[in-house]
């Protein structure tokens, strides 16, 4: 599992550092409208200027290529590494430490254009802001049914498992119904459907670029640069729905974590040939318009290392990216801020969970019996069982012959602990090392079935003499 | 027809909005009856405040420039009042741009071909 883990990561990664390589440090700069985060002028094309600027990008792409290499042959390594909490570990930091890093010729490389423009004497148009009165509010690709459509469709597998979940209705052969598993895994995508869908609505309505003093050579550059990045996000629902309706499917029928990996394996690669596709039509625009680009608004001065925006005279809250495709947003806008707290609260709560489960992979299970108690501990006391509340207990001495899916909590190769599906009997509680094979199964007089063992076999084993005789 | 906003500028944004569409009328890029953007879609186009939009909307109502309903929006008027004479605030800005045009060497040629071409026609 975990070697299909690290292949998943290994195409993540080589596919968006090509990407970077490709697109962020492009060498055929004077086709682009900003060179390394700095908007692009005539006066840069002039000969002696030219020179100057081929040597910063053809300086930046070669570093970039470099890091690129050295990522490819770092990826290599991790994928040699055994056991999926070292290949969570180590990948989440590689993917940190490779964003940060990817990034650094294009900062270096903004820099330098930017002291290259300043010793060129070209100041930047603080303040200086073009608007095309015919075109406000009225430049649109986004038609709502377009993405209403797949987010109806996608929501009737979400409402099925649901139904099945809550037993409205059964399947046969499918062991995991009230578990809520599939509920969880598709209507995540769904909801990943509707982020997408409000994030098309934030693109179509994103302001529009004035290039010319031509207001209909505007409204077609605005109109096909919209067109394709709504084409881009229904493309992104369509997949949503696809893999919700497929994996819902699969596992209507037959559950399989091979199923779940593989159906995620497709949706990441459709996922990246739809963004390719958005890249092309995206320079094919750009070409186009690059000729008929006659005016400028140049407000490089509110780029922070060409990547980050923040201009507080502007209310706009979503900008067009300058590095990558896509939009960002204003930083100096109170949601752009709140959209970077989450965005860091977010990677400190991933680095924070790799501390956690850390922890749980280096900290050993114990039980014990105390004070007619039987207790579960791992860095505390997780399940207090009271002799009283026992109705049954069972000594088994292969947990791997039982069919486990876990639904929620920890499942690693050395601990299996929360709520997981056993044998299609839902609602299990385990806490157990799945490498010491011996476990107790204890059914409370409530009904509440636990599967426990402790850090050895020995341990186990005393504890269950200890309940026997309880 | 192409907004220029400056917003280091001493003149406050609602009246380089309100100065630009009125230039707009007179060249003929905006012609009569010709519908304007909502406030809101303006604002949001320039990033500016909603209520910067509806100020000069509002001066420009008053002026008799655009007139505005709550069914169409703003639109340009049809028939512009001619008032016949140049307001004493222009008649001001006229003489400072002419005496600067003096103290800075322009020729009185130059200034009136500038006028001409303005005017138009």
């Amino acid at each position: 599992m975990y070697a299909v883990f690290g292949w998943i990561m290994f195409l993540c990664i080589a596919s968006v550092l090509l990407f970077n390589l490709f697109y962020v440090y492009p060498l055929k700069w004077k086709e682009k409208k900003f060179v390394l985060g700095v908007k692009s002028r005539k006066e840069f094309k002039e000969e002696e200027t030219a020179k100057k600027i081929d040597e910063i990008v053809e300086r930046t792409h070669k570093q970039a290529m470099m890091i690129t290499i050295a990522c490819f042959a770092i990826s290599g390594i991790l994928l040699l590494i055994k056991g999926m909490m070292m290949q969570t570990f180590f990948w989440t930091l590689f993917v940190f430490i490779t964003i940060i890093v990817d990034m650094i010729p294009y900062i270096l490389g903004h820099s330098a254009l930017m002291s290259l423009k300043k010793s060129l004497g070209i100041k930047s148009g603080d303040g200086i802001n073009l608007v095309d009165l015919k075109l406000s509010g009225k430049v649109h690709a986004l038609k709502p049914v377009s993405v209403i459509v797949p987010n109806v469709l996608g929501f009737i597998p979400v409402i099925t498992a649901l139904l099945l979940d809550l037993k409205f209705f059964r399947l046969d052969g499918n062991k995991i119904a009230g578990s809520f598993l599939t509920t969880l895994i598709i209507g995540t995508f769904w909801f990943m459907g509707i982020l997408i869908t409000l994030f098309a609505f934030v693109m179509d309505n994103m302001r529009n670029e004035v290039i010319s003093s031509d207001s209909d050579v505007n409204a077609n550059y605005n109109r096909a640069k919209k067109k394709n990045a709504a084409d881009l996000n229904i493309g992104f629902i369509w997949i949503s729905v696809i893999y919700t309706v497929i994996t819902a499917g699969g596992f209507f029928f037959y559950y399989s974590e091979m199923l779940m990996v593989g159906a995620l394996v497709v949706y990441m690669l459709l996922m990246f040939v739809d963004v390719f596709v958005f890249i092309h039509f995206d320079k094919k625009i750009e070409a186009r318009y690059l000729k008929e680009t006659e005016l400028l608004t140049d407000d490089d001065e509110y780029w922070i290392a060409g990547m980050f925006y923040y201009n507080p005279k502007d209310k706009r809250m979503n900008v067009e990216k300058r590095a990558g495709v896509g939009a960002t947003v204003n930083f100096a806008h109170p949601g752009g801020k709140i959209v970077g707290i989450i965005g860091i609260g977010g990677m400190l709560l991933a680095l924070g969970s790799l501390v956690w489960l850390g922890l749980l992979e280096s900290t050993p299970i114990s039980l014990r019996v105390e004070d007619s108690k039987v207790i579960c501990h791992q860095l505390r006391d997780e399940y207090v069982i009271p002799f009283d509340d026992i109705d049954s207990a069972e000594y088994g001495d292969d947990i791997l012959s039982h069919t486990v899916i876990r639904v929620a909590g920890v499942g690693m190769d050395t601990l299996l602990k929360g709520n997981f599906s056993v044998d299609g009997i839902n609602g299990c509680t385990l806490f157990l090392n799945p490498q010491e094979k011996e476990y107790i199964k204890l059914v409370t007089k409530s009904g509440q079935i636990y599967y426990i063992g402790g850090g050895s076999a020995a341990e186990t084993f005393t504890a269950m003499g200890r309940i026997e005789h309880r | 027809m192409i907004i220029r906003i400056d917003e280091l500028s001493d003149v406050p944004i609602y009246q380089q909005i309100r100065n630009q569409i009125v230039m707009g009328i007179s060249s003929g890029e905006l012609e009569a009856g010709e519908q304007l953007p909502t406030v809101r879609a303006l604002a949001m186009e320039m990033g500016i405040n909603t209520m910067t939009v509806s100020k000069a909307y509002q001066l420009l109502k008053t002026e008799g420039y655009i007139m505005t309903d709550r069914k169409n929006g703003a639109r340009i008027r049809s028939e512009i009042e001619k008032q016949g004479r140049i307001s004493s605030g222009n008649r001001s800005e006229l003489k400072r741009i002419v005496s600067e045009a003096r103290l800075s060497g322009v020729p009185k040629d130059e200034l009136i071909k500038l006028v001409n071409e303005y005017y138009g026609g």
